[in-house]
C-alpha cells in the first residue's frame, strides 16, 4: 500500500510554535483581574482536623477569598470510586491533602495568607504499608468503607494444583517496585475563569483529560456538564499524570473564581507538584512458576499487591491491566493470579505511562531469566519455547486470532540488531577487573487502548473553510506525544491535501463530544479512526457535489474521484496513474459553499466488542495487542555499584507507523523513562512523608545517562487500526527495567529483585535509607 | 522595600528596571517583559527549562537575581529569531523531531546556542555536556542531539578557541 | 516569610564597609547554593536582613601565578577553572572536580568561593583544594588573615568566616613548596608570598611559564632555608631527592552520570622521588565524613613506601576503617565502607599505572 501523507516522517505541526517560544502553556496565560490561588496542605499524613481559623488570612491585604472544605458543595470526586477530597474536611489521609485555598491579588499575598491560616491537627497513627493494610485487624484508612481493600482481581485458568504437579522445576520469587514520579517538565497549572461566554466557569491549563476534569468540576460544583467548559492548552508533558491532580486543582480554582467572581490562576511549584500529585503504584509481587525440565511452562501462580495510597483513584483499572499482562506473553496452561490494591496513608497512586504493566513485567521477565538459570537454558531459547503465536490462548482465555501475533519476529529482530547471541556468549565468559558487562532482554504483549476498563470511543470534527483550509478538532488531547501531527496526517491522507492547510484546534469540551481520556496508547488507534471517519464523511459529501457539478461533463461517478495534491482528479485512460484534474480543493470549497453544501462532519469511532468476567478473569479483554522486545547491554562497576547502560535495542510492532520519526521519538523517550525506573528513580517516603520533592532529590535521567538506543520499528498492519496502526507510547517503557536487571545479573551473578537498581542494591545487595534499611 | 535600579539589555533591547530584592531574572523576563518562552520547571537550577544566555553564557535564570545584573546582556528563546528567520538550531529542532511537549525546548535551545557560539563544531560529548543540565522527559534526548549535531556540522567558520580563559 | 534588602556593589572596599556597618548580612556570589536555600526555605540558611551581592566585584575575579602559589579569586567560576591552563597544568584534580559540578549552567555561575564558604560535606572542590593544601585569604575592613583551608572549614556547612569578612583569595601552593611547608612547618618563608595585592606583572602568565621551576626553587630554598635543615632533610638534599614527581587522581560516585551530588569522592595526590618512594601524599575523600579532611592514617601508611610495594586493596580497607573511626556507624556506612575502599584502591592503582607509564617515557 502506498501513502502520500501517512507512514511518512512529516514534521510536527506544533514544532514551530514550540521552538520560537510562542506556544502558550498554562502558566503563560493571563486574564484581566486575575487572582492567584494557593493551597495550604496538611502538616501530617494522617490527622484529624480539629479547627481551622482563616480570620487572619482573610484580613491580609490583597486576599480576596479563603475557602475550606465547608465551602465545597460536593467534596468527593473520582473517576472510578468517588472518595477523593477536594479539600480535607475532618481528616487528612496523605501528606498532599489540601486543607484550605486562598485567592489573592499577588502570589506573595496568597503565600503569606497561607502562613496566617491556623489549623489545629490531632495527629493520628497511619498505615504506610499495604501488608499492614490487608491485615484483618488493621485500622481502616476510610472509616466508612468495610476494609482497606480497593480491589481484588482474581484470574483462574486450568487447574493450578495439577499444573504444579506436572512441573519438574518450581521457582518462587518475590519482587518489589517503588513509587515513581511522572516528572513532566511543566508543573501543573489551572486557570478558572468565571462566567465567560455563558459557561459558569471555563477551565484552562495543563489538562491531560479535559472531560475527566469537566466531569470532576461539574460534580464538585453540583452543576450540569454544559456549564463547565474545559479548554486545553499546550501541555508540558503528562505521561498519565495530569488527570485527578488537575481535576482537584480545577475544582479548587473554580470555587475560588466563583467566590470572587474573578479569574483565578493556580500554578504548582515543583515541590508542590511532587508532594501532591499521584505516583506510579509500588507493587509487591509473589511469583511461583512451574516448568518441565525441557523448559515448557506449565503453571504460574501470582499474588500482586499494589499500594493505592490514600485514594482509589485509578487503582482498580491499573491493577486490572496487571492481571492481563502478569503472566507475560507466554502460553501457560494453568494460571492463578490474584491482584489487589489497598488503601494506605501514603501518597495516592494512579495512571502513569505503562499503567500497571511495568511492575509485573519487571517481576515476570526477571523470573523468566531466573528460571532459565535454574534450567541451565539460554534465556532467549526459554522465551522462544513459550511465547505466543497466532491462535495461542492467553491467561485470560483469549484466542489470539484476529491480528498478526508477531512476537517471534519482534524478538528475532531485536536479537539481530543487538547482536545478542554473540554478546551473551562473550559476557558469559569470566571477565577481569571490577567492571563487568552483561546483556539481558525482556518481552511483552500489551493490550491496546482501554480494553474492558471503560467505553472506548472517540470523536473528531473536520470543518472545511470556504477557501479549502481546514479546522480539525479531536476529543483526544495533545500531550506532547505528537497527536496533532498524526491526526493531521490522517486527515490530509484522506482528503489529499497538504498538512499546512490543516489547523488543529485544542480540545474544547463545549464543541467536541466526550472522547474519553488520552490514555492507554489509544489515540492513534481510536482517535485516528475517528478522524479518518470524519474525513471520509466530508470526502463523500465533496465527491457527491463534484459529481453533481461535473459528472455529466466529464463522465464519472463520485466513487471514481481521486483526492491528492490539493486537487481532485478522475482516473483517465487505461494505465494506472493516468489522471485528469477536475478541480482544485480550494476552488471546490468555494463552489460548495456558494452552493450551500455543508463541508463539515463529525467522525466517531467505537472500538470492537470486548468481554471480561470479573469473577474468573476470563474473556477477551482487548481487541488487539502490540508486541515488544527490548535488549539492554550494561556495564556494572562492582566496586561502586554504578551501572552504565551502554545500549538499548527496542523492537516494537506498531501495526503501522503513521509517522516513523515520531515513533522513534516515542521509543527513545520511553526507553529513557524505563532506564530511570530501572536504576535511579524513587520517590522516598517515610511514614507517609516524602523526602525528595524536587529534581535535586528525585533524579531522572540526564542526557549523559543516555545509552546508545537502537529503535527497531516492526510493521504488521492491524485489521482495525487506521492504516493498520496500533500503539507505541506505553510499550516503550514497560520493558527496560527487567531487561536491565537481567543484564546486571549476567554481569554480576547477582539477582536484584527490587527497583531501582541503585548504588546500594548493586554493591551491597540491599537499599539504605535514613529511616533504616529497607 | 528598597528597589534596585538595573539597566539590562534583553534580546537587543535596552531596559531600565526598578526591581525588588527577590526578583529573579526568570520573573523579570516572564512577568515584566512578557517573554514567556522562558519556562520554570523546578526553581532550583536542576531542570534547565529557564535557561537563558547571560553575557554569553548559559545560566539558569531562576538562580540569578535581576538586582545582580546591572549592565548585563540577556538573550532568550524569543531573541533567537532574527527578522522572521529562524535560528538554524530552531529549524534543526523542527526538522529532526527534537520537540515533543516542548516545555524543555526553549532552555535546550539556549544551552545549545551558547555552546555553538563558543564552539561551532562541538563533538557529541561536548554537546552532551552542554545540555546535561537540561532535563527532557519526552524525547530521550536522541533527536535533540541529532538536531544540534546537524547544525554543529555545518558552516565554515573556525571554531572559537575557548580553552583559555582570558581574565581581561 | 523571608524579607531582606539587596545590596549591590562593584567595589571590595564598599562591600567590606557594608559588612563592617551592618548586621545580618549574607553574601551572594554565583547564587547557585544560596538562592536554592532561599527558595527551599532551608533550615541551614541563617536569618539575614541584607543580601550583599558581591558578584560584580571584578577585583575578586582572577587567576594568577605568584612565586610559590597560584591564586584564585573567590568569584572564579567552575567554568573558568575548567578552561584555565594554569590550573589544569598544575592542579589537574581541581579541574577534574570542577567538571563534575552540577550542570553547565551551574558551572557558569557557581564560584570557587561559594563552594568553599557553603562548606557542604559533598562540596566538589573541597577534597582537591584540601589535598593541595590550599589556604584562604580572609579580609575585613581593618584586617587580613590567611588560614589553611583545613582550619577554615569548621564543620558541615560551617566555616571560620567572621561576619565582617569576605574570602578574597584562595592560594594553592605549588606542590613542591607545599611539600616543604608540610614537612618543616616553617611558615615564615611563605609570608612574603602572601601579599595578595593585585600584582600586575605576575598576573596570569602564559601557560608555559607556569611549570614548577626547580632551579628557582632551589635558589630560593638555599637562600631562605639553609639554617632550618634538619638531618632528615639533609639526607634528601644529599641524595638529590628534591625532585618529587606528582601524580594525582579524582573520582566521584553519583546516583546518575551527570548533575549529581557526590555520593562519595576522592582526591588523591602523590609525590614520589627519583627512587619512586612516596614522599608526599594527600588522601582527601568527599562526602565520607561530616566535612572533607585528609585521611591521615592512610597518608601515614603510604609515606616512605615504594610505589610498587604498596597494597592498594589493603589501603582501601584502611581508608574504610579510618572513615568509620571518624563517623561511627551511620545509615549510609554499609555502602560507603566498601565504596571508599574501592576509590582509594583505584586511585592508588591509577597512580601506580601512571608512574609506570612515566618511566617508559
Amino acid at each position: 500500500m502506498s501513502f502520500n501523507k501517512v507512514n511518512k516522517s512529516v514534521k510536527r505541526i506544533d514544532a514551530y510554535e514550540k521552538v520560537t517560544g510562542r506556544a502558550k502553556y498554562g502558566a503563560d496565560l493571563k486574564f484581566a483581574g486575575m487572582l492567584y490561588g494557593k493551597v495550604l496542605r496538611t502538616k501530617y499524613p494522617h490527622a484529624r482536623i480539629l479547627k481551622i481559623d482563616i480570620k487572619k488570612a482573610l484580613e491580609y491585604p490583597g486576599v480576596e477569598a479563603v475557602l475550606t472544605a465547608r465551602d465545597v458543595p460536593n467534596n468527593q470526586f473520582g473517576v472510578i470510586i468517588r472518595n477523593q477530597q477536594v479539600l480535607a474536611g475532618k481528616e487528612t489521609f496523605y501528606i498532599g491533602d489540601g486543607v484550605a485555598v486562598v485567592a489573592a491579588r499577588t502570589e506573595e499575598a496568597a503565600e503569606r495568607a497561607l502562613e496566617l491560616i491556623e489549623v489545629k491537627y490531632q495527629e493520628l497513627p497511619g498505615i504506610y504499608d499495604p501488608e499492614e493494610a490487608m491485615k484483618e485487624d488493621a485500622d481502616r484508612v476510610h472509616k466508612e468503607l468495610p476494609g482497606n481493600q480497593v480491589i481484588h482481581h482474581p484470574l483462574r485458568k486450568g487447574d493450578i494444583e495439577e499444573g504444579f504437579a506436572r512441573a519438574d522445576v518450581i521457582l518462587e520469587r518475590e519482587y518489589t517496585t517503588q513509587f515513581v514520579e511522572h516528572s513532566y517538565l511543566e508543573p501543573e497549572v489551572v486557570i478558572a475563569v468565571p462566567h465567560e461566554q455563558n459557561s459558569l466557569v471555563t477551565i484552562y491549563g495543563s489538562v491531560q483529560n479535559p472531560y475527566a476534569t469537566q466531569n470532576a468540576v461539574a460534580s464538585v460544583l453540583q452543576v450540569e456538564l454544559s456549564r463547565v467548559r474545559v479548554i486545553q492548552n499546550h501541555l508540558g508533558g503528562s505521561f498519565g499524570g495530569k488527570d485527578e491532580v488537575i481535576s482537584s486543582m480545577a475544582a479548587r480554582a473554580a470555587l475560588l473564581a466563583l467566590k470572587t467572581n474573578r479569574p483565578v490562576k493556580m500554578v504548582n511549584s515543583r515541590d508542590e507538584s511532587i508532594l501532591e500529585s499521584y505516583k506510579r503504584h509500588p507493587y509487591r509481587m509473589k511469583y511461583k512458576v512451574g516448568a518441565t525440565r525441557e523448559g515448557k511452562l506449565v503453571a504460574m501462580e501470582i499474588k500482586a499487591v499494589a499500594d493505592s495510597g490514600a485514594y482509589a483513584c485509578q487503582t482498580p483499572f491499573v491493577t486490572w491491566r496487571s492481571v492481563v499482562q502478569a503472566t507475560g506473553p507466554y502460553e501457560v496452561p494453568h494460571v492463578k493470579t490474584d491482584t489487589y490494591g489497598y488503601y494506605t496513608n501514603n501518597i495516592y497512586t494512579g495512571a502513569m505511562r505503562g499503567y500497571g504493566s511495568p511492575q509485573v513485567i519487571f517481576a515476570q521477565e526477571s523470573l523468566m531469566d531466573e528460571l532459565a538459570t535454574e534450567l541451565g537454558m539460554d534465556p532467549l531459547e526459554l522465551r522462544l519455547q513459550n511465547i505466543y503465536h497466532n491462535n495461542s490462548i492467553t491467561a485470560s482465555g483469549q484466542r489470539l486470532d484476529n491480528h498478526k501475533v508477531s512476537l517471534k519476529e519482534v524478538i528475532l529482530k531485536a536479537v539481530e540488531a543487538s547482536n545478542y547471541r554473540e554478546k551473551y556468549a562473550e559476557y558469559n565468559k569470566s571477565q577481569s577487573g571490577d567492571k563487568k558487562r552483561g546483556i539481558g532482554m525482556a518481552i511483552s504483549f500489551r493490550g491496546c487502548s482501554l480494553g474492558a476498563e471503560a467505553v472506548d470511543a472517540a470523536a473528531a470534527i473536520i470543518h472545511i473553510q470556504k477557501d479549502g483550509s481546514l479546522d480539525l478538532y479531536s476529543g483526544l488531547a495533545e500531550n506532547g506525544q505528537g497527536l496533532k501531527t498524526i491526526f493531521a496526517q490522517i486527515a490530509a491522507e484522506e482528503l489529499g491535501i497538504d498538512l499546512d492547510r490543516i489547523n488543529f484546534m485544542e480540545v474544547d469540551t463545549s464543541i467536541i463530544p466526550d472522547s474519553g481520556s488520552t490514555v492507554a496508547s489509544r489515540s492513534t488507534l481510536i482517535g485516528g479512526n475517528a478522524v479518518r471517519n470524519a474525513a471520509r464523511k466530508v470526502k463523500a459529501i465533496i465527491a457527491e457535489f463534484i459529481e453533481e457539478e461535473y459528472g455529466d461533463e466529464f463522465g464519472f461517478k463520485a466513487k471514481d474521484l481521486i483526492f491528492k495534491d490539493n486537487r481532485i482528479y478522475v482516473a483517465e485512460g487505461k494505465d494506472v496513474g493516468d489522471i485528469k484534474e477536475i478541480i482544485s480543493f480550494k476552488e471546490m470549497a468555494g463552489k460548495a459553499y456558494n452552493a450551500g453544501v455543508l463541508l463539515s462532519a463529525y467522525g466517531w469511532y467505537k472500538a470492537p466488542e470486548i468481554s471480561w468476567d470479573e469473577e474468573t478473569g476470563q474473556g477477551n479483554p482487548y481487541f488487539t495487542y502490540v508486541y515488544g522486545c527490548q535488549i539492554a547491554e550494561v556495564e556494572v562497576d562492582t566496586g561502586t555499584g554504578e551501572i552504565e547502560v551502554l545500549k538499548m535495542t527496542a523492537a516494537h510492532d506498531v501495526g503501522r507507523a503513521i509517522n516513523p520519526a515520531n515513533v522513534k521519538g516515542q521509543i527513545y523517550g520511553g526507553v529513557m523513562m524505563g532506564l530511570g525506573y530501572a536504576i535511579m528513580e524513587e520517590l522516598e517516603t517515610e511514614e507517609g512523608y516524602i523526602r525528595n520533592t524536587n529534581f535535586d532529590g528525585y533524579l531522572i535521567p540526564t542526557v549523559r545517562d543516555m545509552p546508545e538506543i537502537i529503535p527497531v520499528i516492526v510493521e504488521n498492519p492491524d485489521p482495525v487500526g487506521p492504516y493498520g496502526a496500533k500503539s507505541i507510547g506505553e510499550p516503550t517503557l514497560e520493558l527496560g527495567s527487567a531487561a536491565i536487571a537481567n543484564a546486571v545479573f549476567q554481569a554480576t551473578g547477582r539477582r536484584i529483585r527490587s527497583l531501582p537498581l541503585n548504588l546500594e542494591r548493586v554493591l551491597i545487595g540491599h537499599s539504605l535509607s535514613k529511616g533504616g534499611n529497607r | 522595600m528598597k528597589k534596585i535600579k538595573v539597566n539590562l539589555t534583553v534580546n537587543g533591547k535596552e531596559f531600565t528596571l526598578e526591581v525588588g530584592p527577590k526578583e529573579r531574572l526568570l520573573d523579570t523576563l516572564r512577568e515584566r517583559l512578557k517573554l514567556t518562552g522562558v519556562k520554570e520547571g523546578c526553581g532550583i537550577g536542576e531542570c534547565g527549562a529557564c535557561t537563558v544566555i547571560l553575557n554569553g553564557e548559559a545560566v539558569n535564570s531562576c538562580l540569578v537575581l535581576t538586582g545582580q545584573l546591572d549592565g548585563s546582556e540577556v538573550i532568550t528563546v524569543e531573541g533567537l529569531e532574527v527578522e522572521g528567520r529562524l535560528d538554524p538550531l530552531q529549524q534543526a529542532f523542527i526538522d529532526h523531531h527534537a520537540v515533543q511537549c516542548g516545555f524543555c525546548t526553549p532552555g535546550m535551545l539556549m544551552s545549545a546556542r551558547a555552546l555553538l557560539d563558543k564552539n561551532p563544531h562541538p563533538n557529541r560529548e561536548e554537546i552532551k555536556r552542554a545540555i546535561e543540565g537540561n532535563l527532557c522527559r519526552c524525547t530521550g534526548y536522541q533527536q535533540i542531539i541529532e538536531a544540534i549535531e546537524s547544525v554543529a556540522g555545518k558552516g565554515e567558520e573556525e571554531g572559537a578557541d575557548y580553552f583559555e580563559w582570558d581574565p581581561d | 516569610m523571608l524579607e531582606y534588602e539587596l545590596l549591590t556593589t562593584g567595589r571590595l572596599s564598599q562591600a567590606l564597609e557594608y559588612l563592617d556597618k551592618l548586621e545580618g548580612v549574607k553574601l551572594l556570589a554565583g547564587g547557585t547554593d544560596i538562592l536554592v536555600d532561599i527558595k527551599k526555605k532551608s533550615g541551614r540558611l541563617p536569618e539575614f536582613d541584607y543580601l550583599l551581592d558581591i558578584s560584580n566585584i571584578d577585583a575578586l575575579k582572577f587567576i594568577r601565578q605568584k612565586n610559590d602559589f597560584i591564586e584564585l579569586g573567590p568569584l572564579v567560576t567552575h567554568t573558568m577553572i575548567i578552561n584555565n591552563r594554569l590550573i589544569k597544568d598544575n592542579f589537574p584534580v581541581i579541574v577534574e572536580a570542577a567538571k563534575t559540578i552540577g550542570s553547565n549552567q551551574i558551572r557558569n555561575r557557581g564560584t570557587i568561593g561559594g563552594n568553599i564558604c557553603n562548606a557542604s560535606p559533598a562540596a566538589d572542590l573541597l577534597p582537591p583544594l584540601l589535598a593541595y593544601r590550599a589556604e584562604v585569604v580572609l579580609e575585613s575592613r581593618d584586617s587580613k588573615r590567611v588560614l589553611p583551608l583545613s582550619e577554615f572549614i569548621k564543620g558541615p556547612y560551617r566555616t571560620d568566616l567572621k561576619t565582617n569578612e569576605i574570602l578574597t583569595a584562595i592560594q594553592v601552593p605549588n606542590l613542591k613548596v607545599n611539600y616543604f611547608k608540610d614537612n618543616f612547618k616553617d611558615k615564615d618563608r611563605f609570608k612574603e608570598n602572601n601579599d595578595i595585592k593585585d600584582n600586575k606583572e605576575t598576573n596570569n602568565k602564559p601557560s608555559n611559564s607556569t611549570n614548577i621551576k626547580d632551579d628557582n626553587f632551589k635558589d630560593n630554598f638555599s637562600n631562605n632555608f639553609n639554617d632550618n635543615f634538619d638531618d632528615h632533610f639533609k639526607d634528601y638534599k644529599l641524595n638529590n631527592h628534591l625532585n618529587l614527581k606528582y601524580f594525582s587522581s579524582f573520582q566521584k560516585i553519583g546516583r546518575r552520570r551527570a548533575v549529581t551530588i557526590a555520593r562519595l569522592s576522592l582526591a588523591l595526590v602523590v609525590g614520589i622521588d627519583a627512587e619512586k618512594i612516596i614522599q608526599d601524599v594527600r588522601v582527601v575523600p568527599g562526602a565520607a565524613t561530616p566535612y572533607p579532611r585528609s585521611f591521615i592514617t592512610v597518608e601515614e601508611a603510604l609515606k616512605g613506601r615504594a610505589v610498587e610495594k604498596i597494597d592498594p586493596e589493603a589501603l582501601g580497607r584502611l581508608a574504610a576503617e579510618e572513615m568509620v573511626s571518624i563517623t561511627g556507624e551511620r545509615w549510609s556506612t554499609p555502602y560507603k565502607k566498601p565504596a571508599i575502599a574501592t576509590l582509594v584502591k583505584r586511585g592508588l592503582m591509577i597512580v601506580e599505572k601512571e608512574v609506570a607509564a612515566d618511566e617508559e617515557d
